[in-house]
């Protein structure tokens, strides 16, 4: 079938306009998923000196949402198919949500207004 | 392959900054910026240990250019539709690249097809899998496009509709990718969409992330090409917007498409990727900030095992403001202005530009950067000076650059908590001042006749608010030489700035000064103001 008679889902759209995916992540799952992540990704690398050691920024790295929740963006390169699978395991379901570019700015805490 | 080749100045022995991973490939992360120094206060490399907090390397593969697209819709080259790209019979399209990886959406390599005028096309699928339009109709491959793949080619033979497809691992065997397979039944037409590499509907979908070096359309299967875009032309210069292909149409890059013909690291402002750094036992220094964009320098405090972020802005905590071509960094001793002068030379060999003259926005460029003085640039094109210094608060002496051209100065200075005084900047075109200098709270100077030639196109709404709130130490004369030079430059509080113009909803001039000074009279030159419908809110704080 003709792709264009697929239209894309709101997600796919904002993934193939910004070039990133927009996570949101209860703070409970981040350190779960954030190591296994690491773990799949084979980090940390070269142990004894390593260079990378995680694969996600650290928790308290992330900037937390105004509904609690941890904000997380990810350049669609840097996603692995063995990624999407655990991200959308029915394990975390509830727990950390895709969202659309634009939702996930709505829930910044405010930042110095640019002009 | 080299990142960036070695640079060092061996003179002053100083600090130089360098990608580590000599191995490093173009797209490759960059885990370690190496530091050159084999000073004794060298300091270390400075790292990044996060994965997706590291920076991508972009350099020229096997010495060559490439046209670099990052998957995002709107970037992608085209040429313009034209009766010399009709192919109506045999059909043979090729593309040449180092590697494409599966990026979770399908990716388009060319074609020319829009709505009402779907010629032909050919995709990859998040499973690799091949997709090839043309007249409307369209096939798959019956097996993915190999990983290791440096080409794809897809020909359509119209006598009986054999599609083939096929990939080259080395750029130049071509081996066939599944078996033949047959495009439904269909009828040739012309069509009037432009070729586009990257995208179809003009930018608009399945956008490709990664590299192409050529694109070639035959007529005939192994025919004359009716279009060759060589992407790897040494010709063309790097950011060139448009090129001229083999064949002669005029190939135009659009949105975040970039001709690439020199290396350097790509910082990720959306995740905000930057460097960890520990500084050496030397407590002053000289910072050197070399992109693609423009250089710029000035001279920074640091602190002797102090951890610092060095994002593409230099010394900053706000890694996700601008989106800057890195392509190195001098970090070390307080340098001369000739060995600045050299180590720059040095970066510019490396492919930095060393002026920002074809710069137009400084917005947030500079913005959180750790400053103590600053060195002047080429700011004569600049317009836009949104938040251009915002809190840099270590920055204690500012140069007279070129602001002639500033429109808007929204947040230009906010919360610089050190500098004393303003040069007499020219803001003749300003339409917003918004927060300008807020929380400047040492600033005592403030030029006199600053105003006097203020001449904007039009005055936005709001244009003094809260522009000189917290200036706590602000001096009566400072005071009296804002507002007596917005009178004397005649503008009112319209948007037009013209009398007869719509008033402002917010006239107000905002001002707090310093409280021991004695109150400035203002009655005269209020009383003025307020008949060009200003409003001055005057604090001792």
């Amino acid at each position: 079938m003709p792709e264009e008679e697929i239209p894309l889902t709101p997600i796919e759209q904002s993934r193939a306009d910004t070039g990133y995916r927009f996570y949101l992540a209860a703070s409970l799952v981040y350190d779960v998923i954030a190591d296994t992540i690491s773990e799949m990704r084979g980090f940390p690398t070269q142990k004894g000196r390593a260079q990378t050691v995680r694969a996600l920024p650290l928790k308290e790295q992330l900037t937390v949402a105004t509904d609690g929740r941890l904000m997380l963006a990810v350049s669609n390169r840097r996603i692995k198919p063995s990624d999407d699978e655990l991200l959308s395991d029915p394990l975390y379901a509830g727990y950390i949500e895709e969202v659309v570019k634009a939702d996930w700015e709505a829930l910044k805490p405010e930042d110095e207004e640019l002009i | 392959m080299s990142f960036l080749t070695q640079i060092t100045n061996e003179t002053t022995n100083g600090t130089i900054l360098e990608d580590k991973a000599k191995i490093a490939g173009p797209f490759d992360y960059v885990a370690t910026l190496k530091n050159l120094s084999r000073g004794a206060n060298a300091g270390p490399d400075a790292i990044q240990d996060t994965s997706t907090l590291q920076p991508v390397s972009f350099g020229l593969i096997d010495g060559k250019g490439y046209l670099k697209l990052d998957g995002t819709t709107g970037c992608y080259a085209s040429v313009p539709s034209s009766t010399d790209l009709d192919v109506l019979g045999d059909i043979d399209i090729q593309a040449t690249f180092p590697n494409i990886e599966s990026n979770g959406m399908t990716q388009t390599f060319m074609g020319r097809y829009a709505s009402g005028s779907n010629v032909f096309l050919l995709q990859m699928t998040t499973s690799r899998t091949l997709y090839f339009y043309r007249f409307t109709k369209f096939i798959t491959s019956s097996a993915p496009l190999s990983e290791a793949a440096k080409g794809v080619r897809a020909t359509h033979r119209v006598s009986d509709d054999r599609v083939q497809f096929f990939e080259t691992l080395d750029g130049t065997v071509w081996t066939q990718v599944g078996t033949d397979q047959t495009l439904p039944a269909n009828t040739p037409f012309a069509g009037t969409s432009n070729f586009e590499v990257g995208t179809w509907s003009n930018g608009g979908n399945s956008p490709l992330a990664g590299a192409i070096q050529r694109c070639i359309v035959k007529d005939g299967i192994d025919g004359t090409p009716v279009l060759d875009i060589d992407f790897t032309d040494t010709g063309d210069l790097h950011g060139a917007a448009t090129i001229t292909a083999t064949t002669g149409q005029t190939v135009t890059m659009n949105g975040t498409a970039l001709l690439l013909r020199g290396p350097y690291a790509d910082f990720d402002t959306t995740a905000g990727d930057y460097f960890n750094w520990v500084a050496p036992a030397i407590t002053d220094g000289t910072l050197i900030v070399a992109t693609k964009n423009g250089t710029y320098s000035g001279t920074v405090d640091m602190t002797a095992a102090a951890n610092y972020e060095l994002s593409a802005m230099g010394f900053t905590t706000d890694h996700a403001r601008v989106d800057e071509d890195f392509v190195g960094v001098y970090l070390g001793p307080l340098l001369t202005a000739d060995e600045k002068a050299s180590a720059i030379a040095q970066f510019v060999k490396q492919g930095a530009v060393e002026s920002f003259s074809g710069v137009t926005s400084f917005a947030t460029r500079f913005r959180y950067s750790r400053f103590k003085t600053f060195d002047a640039v080429d700011s004569s094109n600049v317009t836009d000076f949104n938040n251009a210094f915002y809190t840099c608060d270590n920055l204690e002496s500012f140069p007279l650059i070129d602001t002639s051209q500033g429109v808007n100065f929204g947040d230009f200075m906010y919360a610089n908590r050190v500098l004393t005084y303003l040069p007499d900047l020219n803001v003749n075109l300003g339409n917003t001042f918004r927060r300008a200098f807020q929380n400047c709270n040492l600033l005592v100077n403030f030029p006199a006749g600053f105003f006097d030639s203020w001449a904007p196109a039009g005055v936005a709404n709001a244009c003094f608010d809260n522009t000189w709130d917290g200036c706590n130490s602000l001096s009566a004369t400072s005071v009296l030489n804002i507002l007596n030079s917005i009178d004397f430059s005649g503008i009112y509080g319209t948007n037009s700035g013209l009398v007869g113009g719509t008033a402002l909803a917010d006239a107000v001039i905002d001002i707090d000064y310093d409280n021991a000074e004695t109150a400035p009279d203002i009655t005269t030159v209020e009383a003025s103001l307020l008949a060009k419908g200003w409003t001055v809110n005057l604090t001792a704080i």
